[in-house]
């Protein structure tokens, strides 16, 4: 039984690790994103002065 | 784009029902007793490793004939998706065989393919690593990933005449393969979602990507590496 | 283009490929030399039992020979690309599908090569009749060769601009070359136990199928490895 339940656990570590690293991508991502529409709110306000 | 969210909360959930189906619902096997529950998993993650392996083909083939980089994100991404799934079903294939078979490894026809695989899954990623142009990057994917698909059967043709064959499916409890049937269903939705998540991932890069050019700013999102 | 013409230029092109070898002698000596020490290595061992030696020195054989075979490969185009030749034969008004068939020619005679001196020197290191059926052992080996050169072309024209383009070339063929490496070695093992049944033809056959299926996929997909 201690086998069947390793290699669930390492399944289910596997696949934790693969969506995180997703989560973790995600949210920078996000960040840059709003900072760079930021920037780009800002040149084209420069630009229409 | 689509909303992704119902199908992001939903299909998860397919995930412990499946756990309780192979848990609770499913009798346990004669011979081998409680360790045959892996049966479940194994399949259903091999049934995923080549999945993605004849996705990323697919959508490799495609992106040469029609050139959208769409068909390199979803190519990518399978690919990623896939290469988790050949790795899962390597290691609980050999604890499975550890357990039935004594041995931790043999060079029988599915356990060789499937290594075969998992190979050139891991070159097509070191490949598309080195490359910085994603148009060249993307070329060069799909054209391994064809290859890949075409040699596939072919390695498990040659490794079925070299040694005998895998234990193919017995006749099973009709209560078990109702479970197996369900477990496959159940992981193949999750990690098409997963695919689907990751593609729009991709596509976001791609976007920021744009934008840095556009703005002149560099974060390092230029060419989303795998 | 006419029959005539492909004919000319894909002469030409292996005759030039030929040539660059014989006057610069870059890549097939070191080839050779690979292809001794793999020699050496893998004879090296302590005594095999009869029993299992033909299909464990086959199995060597074969190893060798292919590892030896991916210097040429990735030779194959990197000499070019530096030189600056690339883009002129890539402005000739040649199909892409002859360069990839010169290619694999050029290919298939240095694999060819390092067998005329591999499989006499692995015979003696090691004892085994390689060469009690030459002219099957030679079909094998041709078969072989043209499918582990197709996928090879192919594999080496997608590495050739990249940077750790030596390993990544191994480490991507050998994979996809598999059943070539399979086939041949189960068809030498058959060879040198006298074995040329209907079991030695399937392993044939399969080369055969291999052959087939990479040339055709080569033919097909070259001209999208080859552009920029």
């Amino acid at each position: 039984m201690g086998t069947v339940i390793a290699a669930y656990f390492i399944a289910w570590a596997a696949v934790s690790a693969y969506v995180g690293r997703l989560v973790v991508f995600s949210r920078r991502l996000t960040r840059r994103m709003n900072d760079l529409q930021s920037r780009e709110h800002e040149h084209s306000v420069m630009n229409a002065r | 784009m689509r909303d992704h969210t119902r199908l992001a909360v939903l299909v998860p959930c397919l995930l412990p029902a499946a756990m309780a189906l192979i848990f609770w619902v499913a009798p346990t096997e004669a011979t081998m007793g409680e360790v045959q529950k892996i049966l479940y998993l194994h399949v259903s993650v091999a049934w995923c490793g080549l999945a993605g392996c004849l996705g990323m083909g697919a959508c490799g083939a495609m992106y040469l004939a029609r050139r959208r980089t769409a068909w390199d994100h979803v190519a990518q991404a399978s690919a990623e998706i896939g290469w988790l799934c050949s790795t899962l079903t390597l290691v609980t294939g050999s604890l499975w065989a550890h357990e039935a078979w004594g041995v931790w490894w043999t060079w029988e026809p599915r356990l060789t393919s499937s290594f075969v695989l998992w190979l050139i899954y891991a070159g097509i990623f070191l490949v598309r690593a080195g490359i910085d142009d994603p148009h060249r990057r993307a070329r060069t994917g799909a054209l391994l990933s064809v290859m890949a698909v075409c040699d596939v059967p072919l390695v498990v043709v040659a490794t079925r005449w070299f040694r005998g064959v895998h234990p193919v499916t017995p006749d099973m409890d009709p209560r078990m393969r109702a479970v197996l049937l369900a477990t496959v269903a159940g992981f193949t939705g999750f990690f098409v979602m997963l695919t689907l998540l990751r593609c729009r991932q991709l596509r976001a890069a791609d976007r920021v990507a744009e934008l840095e050019a556009d703005l002149d700013v560099d974060y390092g999102f230029s060419g989303e590496r795998a | 283009m006419s029959a005539g013409h492909a004919l000319k230029s894909f002469s030409w092109l292996v005759a030039k490929d030929l040539a660059e070898e014989a006057r610069g002698r870059r890549v097939w000596p070191g080839m050779l030399l690979l292809g001794l020490v793999l020699v050496l290595l893998l004879g090296v061992q302590t005594e095999l039992p009869i029993a299992h030696k033909p299909q464990v020195v086959s199995a060597s054989l074969w190893l060798a020979v292919f590892f030896a075979g991916t210097l040429a490969l990735d030779r194959s185009f990197a000499g070019e690309r530096e030189e600056g030749c690339w883009r002129a034969l890539l402005l000739y008004p040649l199909p892409p599908a002859v360069i990839f068939l010169a290619k694999v020619v050029v290919n298939c005679l240095a694999l060819g090569l390092l067998e005329c001196v591999l499989i006499p020197t692995f015979a003696v290191v090691s004892d085994t009749p390689f060469l009690r059926r030459p002219f099957s052992l030679a079909m094998v080996a041709s078969l072989g060769n043209l499918g582990f050169a197709a996928v090879g072309v192919l594999v080496s024209s997608l590495t050739a601009g990249l940077s750790h383009r030596g390993s990544l070339l191994a480490l991507l063929l050998l994979p996809l070359a598999t059943p070539v490496m399979l086939a041949s070695a189960e068809a030498t093992r058959l060879l040198v136990l006298d074995d040329v049944g209907e079991q030695w033809w399937r392993w044939v056959q399969m080369l055969a199928a291999f052959v087939v299926l990479f040339m055709t996929m080569g033919l097909l997909v070259f001209e999208f490895a080859i552009e920029d």
